[in-house]
């Protein structure tokens, strides 16, 4: 039973066969639509290929359509759609190359409220829940994204900035101690109440954060999204998790082609990936701080410039220049005195080093 | 005339003693039925039916019975038979005196040079052959043996003249150690070249011309023997065989000599345990499907997985018996272990091309699994303790040599070792396992014996102490064998199989629930067979299968929960079959065996059906109409004839070539979206919407011994069809679907393939080296399927590997110490790999190519194992071994799986395997 697995790189595979990707959903409301195209990319090509200068229209039945605008190449926006709850639309796409692809046709659905999201900790870690009730015509299936916000520091905290060859106080909103970084969910989060007897979602894990995470190093705040969806778009998305996410165990799933609900007419044969809905959006947004937690042994990314010689120097007011004065520079000062600087290597004294940014976004509370 | 008187005194004298010798040994026939007598009654008895006198000392008789009868035979025919297996010893002396006595034999004479030979006389001990030893035990069965062997038996009425014609023999052949049955055995005469082998009960019925035989009996494992035989009308012979112990000094060939040349059979694989025990295995348990695995023409997907394919077929159409019950997950722990006890199995047989017409139900082959017998002479058990499993069995009489009784049971403390692993997702984690033998034989009289077998095994897992899963077989059987006269008998043969699961999760309240699913099966069936003359057999009888299926229930558990109760509605089937077939030996050349079986299949009520718009692909949205059956309602019927045909020719005598054609027909199905069966599986039979599957096979096999008959080898070929085969459509949904006909397909498939084998089953190196080379193709031809998978053609099945290489090799390196190795290659599985990425839901996904057009890289592996013996002494206490083995010795990392991921939003490939390291393991065994 000692299973153990290793990294596996198949035989080179070039069949790319450049099908069209639709990725993403149309919100009913305030809330923007989004789309991004794209075509599918052989294994072991890294960057995404974006399909630019579609056409995208949303079609309801009487005729009408409200059209999608690429914002940025491949992405396709349209800032509010007023979709009616009882009407019929599709998704009509039209590529550069001729082609055009349409949906079957869907309803826009109304999504029940977010409840609560609670939290728990255990081994594994912290694990988060969303609650949720709706009523029995509502939609039985769920689907979630979220993004997660979380405030880390750095090693040594910076209390001067040196400026023109002048050691000035930091302002408080140039701090480089404290930083934000954010991260959006990659697996497929879905859920359904249909074999309860009630619309009730009770406990429903929608996240995990592992135990030791950075993430609640200090303050970790996670902001659902809810979807109601049709049981098609559900056992679409099944699937498609089924194929990439559920695998590694002793009785896999046989991988399967998936069937969405985009077709080519110019060609049928072409298969079109991804599935289109539309529905509201229901939100929350909680926060977890480090002292509800507890034990959290986080494994400090910077604990090194404690120990390690050479990461925290003593330079004189003539080799500033050179350490912290010219751009690009690599040290960052976190004290000076009597012309002697304290300087750290920008790693240890400079949280954007470590992917985040310096100024909290506008939902935090400290 | 006193001179003369005293001569002739004395002449009459001598006359007359040497007269009363010659009755007393040769002529005098004693007639009467002994059995049941104690010692006494049974002296008795010899007196008053003549005028021999016995002596004994009562007290060592006081457990003795005798079970014998005895139609005109010498008192040293009725005392050897008496005193067979005992170890009593009479002598004669000229005065019609008896002396019994137990351990020695008294010498009625003096040696012929007692008066050359100085002071004896007072040594009294020299009077007596000591027989305590081993070596002495030895050669005193050996004395016996060829006292048997050399004896001439006069079967039936004995006349003046031997009437022209046949008659026929019948009898058991067992062991004479333990009276166990001997299956398999081979009995058979030279001139004319004609033989039988022996059934499931060691029962042979052998219609041979009549007058003088040699009878050569063979079996496995067993010391060669031969009767000789004057054979005048039909009658009884019960052939005792002792067990083979390899010896330094002699080896003995034995084989089962011919059969696979001479048999009718083709692709038939039989082993016994001791051939099972010494293919090498992990965690040092035999493992009854293991070494079956070893076996040309069988493969497996993986590691852990349950079950095996034979030539191409799925691991569902392979009906597994075990003494009679069919067993519906053999497997324990994920599949590592096979839910067989090898200390209570007899023999395996496996029956992959020509599939006796008595069996159906499956396309692909028949495991028949045999336990043992419970000890006829005295209480014994055995047991053995491993790094993972512990077990013990225990037999004996319960009266003696009438019924028998063996109980065995095997459990797991396998915990630890999920505990160790370091996968933070088993930590948490429990499994277990158990399972029981039963099995009571009763002989009620010489025409009638009853089986009493039954079995239950239990698996439960849990993963990080949430949901638990536990499945289940059981099986109960009730057996009656009754011999009508020598030629002909019947079998009667009553069970109830059933297998269950469930998986259930408590650990939220609101959601908390139980997944169950089950299968029940009562059966009934009557078996005959008939040798009608020497040159056919005809084997008939009827059987039916009544199924009732739980397809799935859902329930709430707990107060709190919400879950909705759902059951699936319940399947009721009858399966019902009756068969005839004829072993023809049409001349010493060719023989035929011509089988048919007629199969009807019943869907029954209560079941709502639904009927679907017709020509369009079957969904929710197709569905016309409803119809509602009643109780035990026929809602649907299949049937069909199924043809068993094989012919021999015999090119020589250590050659042959055989042929045969079969169809099969099946009814039940395993809906299985897995490339592995997993424990939750769920069975379904064929309903109006799910036609049951059918297959035909055509194989061709050259069979040549070598080096008289030590050296078997074999090649056979073969090409198979399947029709209604399922499978699944994308994101098909298996569990608690209420129309499953919406989610499946049907497909066709061809399997062929090669199977070489080269065996030598006797001498200090034993063991054989098989290749195959096999292909399994599916085409999923449904044309109202809606979808279709790699565009209608033909693809490989999941375990389609098409080289395979096995070699099993066991060296005695003397009587205590013995080596086995076992090496595997096979082709790896094919995949379906990624051709292409893309980016949906946040994250790169990746985009399958057609199903299964790549292969995981190809599998190797060695094993090793030693089994070292205590002494052997046959008197001591307690019999002990240890078997210390390593699986895949090599350590290499066997990749069971090939999967593609997405972490953190990237993809990644991972290769998964499950033994990759070398595993050992150290096994304690006694026997007592």
């Amino acid at each position: 039973m000692a299973s153990c697995k290793q990294l596996y790189n198949p035989p080179e595979i070039r069949q790319n066969p450049g099908f069209l990707v639709v990725d993403g959903a149309l919100h009913v409301g305030a809330d923007s639509s989004v789309i991004l195209l794209s075509r599918t990319r052989n294994l072991d090509s890294l960057s995404s290929v974006p399909e630019s200068q579609a056409k995208i229209l949303v079609m309801d039945q009487s005729g009408q359509s409200y059209p999608l605008t690429e914002q940025s190449i491949g992405r396709y926006v349209c800032s509010s759609l007023n979709l009616n709850y009882n009407a019929l639309y599709q998704l009509k796409i039209n590529t550069i190359d001729g082609r055009e692809y349409l949906s079957d046709t869907f309803h826009a659905i109304q999504t029940p409220p977010i409840d609560s999201i609670v939290w728990r900790q255990d081994s594994v870690g912290v694990s988060i829940y969303v609650n949720a009730t709706g009523t029995q015509n509502d939609s039985r299936y769920y689907r979630w994204d979220y993004v997660e916000t979380w405030k880390y520091q750095t090693a040594f905290q910076s209390l001067y900035e040196y400026v023109n060859g002048q050691v000035v106080y930091r302002a408080p909103d140039n701090q480089i101690y404290f930083c934000w970084k954010d991260f959006a969910s990659t697996d497929i989060v879905i859920g359904s109440t249909s074999k309860l007897s009630a619309n009730v979602l009770s406990k429903k894990l929608v996240a995990v954060v592992p135990a030791g995470s950075e993430k609640i190093s200090i303050k970790y705040s996670i902001n659902l999204k809810q979807y109601g969806i049709s049981k098609e778009a559900y056992e679409y998305w099944q699937n498609v998790k089924k194929n990439t996410e559920q695998l590694g165990t002793l009785f896999d799933a046989q991988p399967s082609q998936l069937t969405g609900n985009i077709h080519c007419t110019t060609n049928e044969a072409e298969p079109v990936i991804g599935f289109i809905s539309a529905s509201t959006v229901q939100q929350k947004r909680i926060f977890i701080s480090n002292k509800e937690v507890n034990p959290w042994y986080y494994q400090r990314y910077y604990n090194d410039c404690y120990y390690t010689f050479g990461d925290r120097i003593l330079i004189t007011q003539d080799q500033a220049e050179e350490y912290i004065g010219k751009p690009g520079h690599l040290w960052v000062l976190i004290a000076e005195r009597g012309g002697v600087y304290d300087i750290v290597q920008l790693f240890c004294g400079d949280c954007r080093e470590h992917g985040g940014v310096n100024k909290p976004p506008a939902f935090w509370q400290n | 005339m006193p001179k003369f008187c005293r001569y002739c005194l004395l002449l009459c004298f001598v006359l007359a003693v040497g007269f009363v010798e010659v009755s007393a040994q040769d002529k005098k026939l004693i007639s009467g039925d002994f059995r049941g007598m104690n010692f006494e009654q049974f002296i008795h008895a010899l007196e008053s039916k003549s005028n021999y006198h016995f002596y004994y000392n009562i007290s060592q008789f006081d457990s003795f019975t005798v079970n014998i009868s005895a139609t005109n035979k010498t008192l040293n025919a009725i005392l050897d038979e008496a005193f067979l297996h005992s170890d009593f010893h009479y002598s004669i002396d000229q005065q019609n005196n008896v002396f019994v006595i137990r351990r020695f034999k008294i010498e009625t004479s003096l040696p012929t040079d007692f008066f050359a030979r100085k002071k004896l006389t007072n040594d009294s001990s020299k009077n007596f052959v000591l027989s305590d030893n081993s070596d002495e035990q030895e050669k005193q069965n050996e004395k016996i043996k060829s006292a048997l062997e050399n004896r001439l038996f006069e079967i039936g009425v004995k006349s003046n003249t031997i009437k022209p014609g046949s008659a026929t023999l019948a009898g058991y052949v067992r062991d004479l150690k333990t009276g166990e049955a001997i299956i398999g055995a081979a009995i058979y005469i030279d001139n004319p070249p004609i033989g039988v082998t022996t059934d499931q009960f060691g029962y042979y019925s052998f219609t041979l011309p009549r007058g003088r035989h040699s009878l050569k009996i063979t079996s496995v494992g067993m010391k060669e023997t031969k009767r000789q035989i004057i054979l005048y009308t039909d009658g009884k012979l019960n052939i005792d065989l002792q067990e083979f112990v390899a010896s330094l000094k002699v080896v003995t060939v034995i084989s089962e000599k011919n059969s696979n040349v001479k048999g009718l059979q083709m692709g038939v694989e039989r082993m016994n345990i001791k051939t099972i025990k010494q293919v090498p295995v992990v965690f040092g348990e035999a493992d009854v499907l293991r070494a079956v695995l070893a076996l040309p023409g069988v493969t497996s997907v993986g590691e852990a997985s349950t079950g095996f394919n034979v030539r191409g077929g799925s691991a569902d159409q392979n009906l597994i018996l075990f003494n009679d019950a069919t067993i519906y997950n053999p497997s324990h722990f994920f599949g590592f272990f096979s839910a067989f006890n090898p200390d209570v199995v007899k023999d395996v047989e496996l029956y992959k091309s020509s599939i006796p017409e008595k069996y159906g139900g499956r396309l692909a082959s028949v495991l028949d699994v045999t336990t043992r017998d419970g000890n006829k002479k005295k209480f014994s058990g055995a047991g053995g303790v491993g790094p993972l499993t512990a077990r013990l069995t225990l037999e004996g009489p319960l009266v003696k040599d009438k019924t028998t009784f063996i109980i065995g049971g095997r459990t797991t403390y396998s915990d630890w070792l999920l505990k160790t692993l370091p996968n933070k997702d088993y930590s948490n984690s429990g499994a277990s396992f158990y399972d029981a033998n039963v099995r009571i034989s009763h002989e009620i009289n010489a025409k009638n014996n009853l089986y009493l077998t039954g079995y239950i095994s239990n698996d439960q897992f849990k993963l990080n102490n949430d949901t638990l899963y536990r499945y289940r077989n059981k099986n109960a059987n009730i057996k009656w064998r009754h011999s009508f006269n020598n030629k002909f008998y019947g079998i009667f043969t009553a069970g109830y199989d059933g297998y269950e699961y469930s998986v259930s999760s408590t650990a939220n309240p609101v959601n908390a629930y139980k997944l169950a699913f089950d299968i029940n099966q009562t059966n009934a069936r009557l078996d005959f067979a008939y040798a009608a003359s020497a040159s056919h057999t005809i084997d008939f009888g009827v059987n039916s299968i009544y199924y009732q299926l739980h397809p799935g229930s859902f329930t709430p558990v707990g107060d709190k929960s919400l879950v909705v109760p759902d059951h699936v509605q319940a399947e009721q089937g009858l399966e019902s079959a009756a068969y005839l077939g004829d072993k023809w030996t049409i001349s010493s050349k060719f023989s035929l065996n011509a089988g048919i079986r007629y199969s009807l299949f019943n869907y029954l009520g209560a079941h709502d059906v639904y009927s679907y718009v017709p020509g369009q692909p079957r969904t929710e949205n197709t569905i016309v109409d409803t119809t509602s059956y009643a109780k035990n309602k026929n809602i649907k019927s299949y049937q069909g004839p199924e043809y068993r045909i094989a012919l021999r020719y015999s090119i020589s005598d250590n050659a042959s070539l055989k042929l045969s054609y079969n169809t099969l027909r099946q009814y039940i199905h395993l809906l299985s979206n897995t490339t592995t069966i997993s424990p939750t599986d769920i069975w379904k039979l064929s309903d109006p919407n799910i036609k049951p599957q059918t297959g035909e096979q055509y194989s061709l096999g050259y069979y040549q011994n070598f080096k008289s008959n030590t050296i078997e080898t074999s090649i056979e070929v073969y090409y198979k069809t399947m029709l209604n085969y399922l499978d699944y459509k994308s994101g098909a949904t298996l569990i608690m679907n209420h129309h499953i006909e919406t989610d499946v397909l049907t497909t066709r498939g061809k399997a062929y393939g090669v199977e070489v084998m080269i065996k030598k089953l006797s001498g200090k190196l034993n063991g054989w080296v098989s290749y195959t080379y096999s292909r399994t193709l599916l085409q999923q031809d449904d044309p109202i399927a809606g979808e279709t998978i790699n565009k209608g053609d033909y693809y490989p099945a999941n375990f389609d590997k098409p080289h395979n290489v096995n070699f099993i090799g066991n060296y005695k390196i003397n009587h205590r110490f013995s080596i086995s190795l076992n090496l595997v290659y096979s082709t790896g599985r094919p995949i379906t790999l990624p051709i292409a990425i893309y980016d949906l839901g946040g994250s790169q996904r990746v985009y399958y190519s057609d199903r299964n057009q790549y292969r995981i890289p190809d599998y190797f592996r060695t094993d090793l194992s030693m089994n070292i013996e205590g002494n052997h002494k046959i008197k001591k206490l307690k019999h002990s071994s240890w078997t210390i083995g390593v699986y895949n010795l090599t350590a290499r990392k066997n990749p069971y799986s090939i999967y593609f991921t997405e972490e953190n939003g990237v993809i990644k490939g991972y290769k998964l395997s499950i033994f990759g390291t070398a595993i050992p393991s150290i096994t304690y065994n006694f026997k007592f």
